[in-house]
């Protein structure tokens, strides 16, 4: 069940997804008769059951996994060649997925690389994306020299370096411990807050995808079905002391609780 | 299908496990069809003691005492006497059952002796020597070959008439071989590329420039059935000559059983007598112990082993006999090329006379 | 330093004193005339005999070091080029593969008169016998090390719409460096036994000549010292060998894997 947040007169939605089923190569369907319309500027997070298929919903949209039935494109185009053309997108994994041979700034530079950018030009672009994780004082270092905090930054760096449109992140935080996290949360936030890219944040902390988005889906057991839409109405900027608020904690159990039926 | 687009269908690893499985599979089945172990060029058998053949009248009723005989090489005509002593029933008349072991490219006969594995065997003076030096305690106690067979072949077309003329070739030796050294040492043998010997002629026949060792009555035969046109350079006539094909023993054999070691060398002597009047029949015993050598091949070896058994200094009574003199040369000729410290070895522990029949025992005076 | 130093050491300690208890073991069994000196010559002879002839063995080990590293330095380049052609079709690779394993079982003493009948006696046939023996381990690292990606990574460089060029020089080359000085580690070992082989069937100039070689001589000789000795100089060619290639490698991935950490194929688990 789709909801329009903006209901003044709004321009063509950036990400546009039809009634799609997304279903393994052994049959098995992840996603069911998902439709969903994502404004340019939205920050939207996905919360839903283990195994419910948001990682895989997310996928689709990246243009990593094709959808089986339905109809899916970014910019009107599809995602793959969305990708190539029109889109500046970016995928941030849950594992940071760095390049262990290169150091903290060629890992980050790596999307500007392929993209064939001059190394003169790559390099102002790289010192800026490092900059805005704090870790100008980490360029020349290994990824194993790094704490796992870090380490997602230097992720997330890479991921907008190229100054992306449309930003994927796939439960990036879930490995650190919550101090990070949450740090990581309002970084992230901040970054948002000045950059205003289209981002999709799949979660299985609920008071993460709240403190994050304008928007949270719930997806039910596999095949995942969007069975809530959730307007998150707390403006912005956000602080960190949003999160003693106690409409927010309301919030977190009203959707814990909808995530509960769902995982039925 | 829609697991992923072409780019990131994955580079997944190698999946091994079924055709492994397969490739075991086949291997299973193939292999036990295959063909009976016997091929058309088996190699040379060695006897169990009671495969020798028995012609002569045998009618000794001790049991016969079990010797082992260990040969430096694949039986060949070098090694003539012994089969014939075999053929014709010399060994068993002396109270014997000889089993002849064959050896090859890494016969260990010396070794093989000192241990005691084998009573007898064969092997060259240098060997006797290098043996002595390393502490084996060996002694030669009769000497079929007074001179040395060994000598290098070359083709023809290349010009080569000559040791000196050796030069910008490939030439072919066992390594550490006691001739080998030694025309290393006095040789100068400019633009020359050592190789070690393969033990056979295929790539003589191959290359105009290669120039190989060989023996005198073996080689030379086998190159010219196949085609080709050697000439053959006698490595004695540079002064090298050690005795070939030696019977040798233990000091331990010849202490404890100095009968047993007389009768062997006696019917070993009859046998090289034998051999050199009516080679055929030993011929094809050796064929049939090693069926890579024909018995035209034989018949020629026969032939030619003759003159370097008996000399102008060696007569047919005298067959088997060694002088002290011979023998210090050789020690003397491998200290000067660096193959043995000085003083290390002495020329007179390494063989006996004693053992051999009157007539050759004569040939010489008491050390 | 001094802890590196100290912590070097006492890591050397267990081996080296097992050595020295094993020279013990032989001196006393050989010196107390238990064996023939012909069948086992004591330590001390050996030690003798590598002495006395320490400029032959030294200049044979040269020589024998020398073939085998070009040997090694041949199996790297066509190993990697072998393998980077596998990795990039599916069907070369299924073709080919099952023969890359099969090859590896031929025996080299066989391998090594067919070498020198096309290649002649001499240095290169000698580095043939010894880049064959090496090359295998090498492809087949090398293979797996290609096509043993991060799942993430491979995402990641099509996220970017990275070509398949791309994708080989900048994930799948640098991906497989630790799997080739695996396979690096296991070859040089192998190279120098291919060296020696192919010395038994090649010599190499006038009067030079390898270990294989002197092997051969000694043997023949029956210089049992000599030659233990130099079979030890082989030994010894291997394990210098096999300590410069895992220092090579630690310094290449220097950088690169924390010890323990996922990916470092030289840990288990």
């Amino acid at each position: 069940m789709a909801a329009e947040t903006l209901t003044t007169s709004t321009p063509a939605p950036l990400v546009e997804i039809a009634a799609v089923d997304v279903t393994y190569r052994q049959g098995l369907r992840a996603v069911e008769g998902i439709t969903l319309n994502l404004q340019a500027g939205e920050f939207v997070a996905i919360v839903g059951p283990s195994g419910c298929g948001k990682s895989t919903l997310l996928r689709s949209i990246a243009g990593l996994i094709r959808p089986s039935r339905g109809r899916l494109t970014i910019a009107g185009l599809e995602p793959v060649r969305a990708r190539r053309e029109a889109t500046r997108m970016s995928f941030v994994f849950q594992d940071p997925t760095l390049l262990p041979w290169r150091d903290v700034y060629h890992n980050i530079a790596l999307p500007l690389e392929l993209a064939g950018e001059s190394r003169g030009a790559r390099e102002p672009r790289v010192r800026e994306a490092i900059g805005l994780v704090g870790l100008a004082d980490f360029a020349g270092r290994y990824p194993a020299e790094l704490s796992g905090g870090m380490r997602m930054r230097v992720s997330l760096a890479r991921a907008l370096v190229t100054d992306p449109a449309l930003l994927l992140l796939d439960e990036p935080f879930a490995a650190l411990d919550d101090i990070t996290r949450q740090t990581l949360n309002e970084e992230l936030l901040a970054l948002w807050e000045t950059r205003h890219w289209t981002g999709v944040f799949v979660t299985h902390n609920i008071a993460e995808a709240i403190f994050l988005s304008q928007r949270v889906l719930v997806l039910s057991r596999r095949p995942g079905r969007i069975v809530a839409d959730v307007r998150v109405p707390f403006p912005f900027p956000r602080t960190a002391s949003l999160r003693c608020e106690p409409d927010f904690a309301r919030l977190t159990g009203d959707i814990g609780l909808r995530l509960r039926e769902a995982s039925r | 299908m829609t697991q992923s687009g072409p780019k990131t269908r994955g580079l997944r690893k190698v999946r091994n496990r079924r055709l492994f499985a397969g490739l075991w599979l086949l291997a299973s089945v193939l292999l036990p069809g295959c063909g009976p172990n016997s091929s058309p060029h088996a190699g040379p058998r060695d006897e169990k003691p009671t495969d020798a053949k028995a012609t002569a009248d045998d009618t000794t009723a001790q049991p016969s005492t079990k010797l082992t005989l260990a040969l430096n090489w694949f039986p060949e005509s070098e090694h003539g006497g012994y089969y014939a002593a075999q053929v014709r029933g010399y060994y068993r008349a002396a109270g014997f059952d000889v089993a002849i072991q064959s050896g090859g490219p890494n016969a260990r006969m010396l070794e093989q002796v000192a241990t005691g594995r084998s009573d007898f065997g064969v092997a060259n003076a240098d060997n006797i020597l290098f043996g002595r030096a390393q502490g084996l305690p060996v002694v030669a106690v009769m000497a079929p070959l007074q001179n040395s067979p060994r000598c290098l072949i070359a083709h023809k077309a290349s010009g080569i008439e000559d040791f000196d003329q050796l030069r910008d070739v490939t030439l072919a030796m066992t390594p550490g071989a006691a001739f080998a050294d030694f025309l290393r040492w006095k040789l100068p043998l400019p633009g020359v590329r050592l190789v070690p010997y393969s033990g056979t002629v295929q790539a003589f026949l191959l290359d105009p420039r290669y120039v190989q060792q060989a023996y005198t009555f073996s080689e030379p035969f086998l190159a010219r059935q196949q085609g080709a046109d050697p000439i053959v350079l006698l490595v004695s006539e540079l002064g090298f000559n050690p005795y070939t094909s030696l019977l040798f023993t233990t000091e331990n054999m010849l202490a404890n059983r100095p009968e047993d070691v007389r009768h062997m060398v006696a019917a070993t002597v009859r046998g090289w007598q034998d051999y050199l009047a009516d080679p055929e029949p030993t011929n094809e015993l050796i064929h049939e112990r090693n069926t890579r050598i024909d018995l035209e091949a034989l018949a020629f070896g026969a032939k030619e082993i003759a003159p370097l058994m008996i000399t102008d200094a060696v007569s047919r009574e005298e067959l088997g006999a060694m002088t002290l003199e011979r023998w210090q040369a050789l020690e003397r000729q491998l200290v000067e090329s660096g193959q043995l410290k000085a003083g290390t070895v002495d020329p007179r522990q390494a063989f006996t006379t004693e053992f051999l029949p009157t007539g050759a025992r004569a040939k010489d005076p008491a050390p | 330093m001094r802890n590196r130093l100290a912590h070097l050491l006492l890591m050397a300690a267990p081996p080296v004193a097992f050595f020295l208890l094993l020279i013990a073991v032989w001196q006393l069994a050989t010196g107390l005339g238990h064996v023939p000196s012909f069948l086992l010559p004591s330590p001390l002879r050996v030690g003798q005999a590598a002495w006395q002839n320490c400029q032959d063995l030294l200049q044979a080990s040269g020589l024998t070091a020398a073939a085998a590293l070009a040997g090694l330095a041949a199996s790297l380049v066509v190993g990697m080029l072998v393998a980077i052609a596998f990795s990039q079709s599916a069907i070369v690779r299924r073709s080919f593969y099952p023969y890359a394993i099969f090859l590896q079982t031929v025996p080299s003493v066989a391998l090594a008169p067919l070498v020198i009948i096309w290649f002649g006696p001499g240095f290169a046939s000698v580095v043939v016998v010894a880049f064959i023996i090496a090359l295998f381990p090498i492809i087949t690292n090398a293979t797996t090390g290609l096509l043993d990606l991060d799942q993430n990574l491979v995402e990641l460089f099509a996220m970017s719409s990275a070509s398949r060029r791309q994708l080989l020089f900048k994930l799948q080359l640098p991906n497989s460096i630790p799997y080739l000085i695996a396979g690096a580690k296991i070859s040089c070992g192998l190279s120098v036994i291919g060296a020696i082989v192919g010395e038994f069937t090649a010599g190499y100039g006038e009067n030079s000549y390898g270990l294989g070689y002197l092997i051969i001589a000694t043997s023949g000789r029956l210089q049992l010292d000599y030659l233990l000795a130099a079979t030890l100089a082989a030994m010894l060619l291997g394990v210098l060998m096999f300590a410069t290639v895992s220092l090579i490698g630690d310094w290449i991935l220097r950088g690169w894997h924390a010890p323990g950490s996922v990916g470092d194929p030289n840990e288990s688990g």
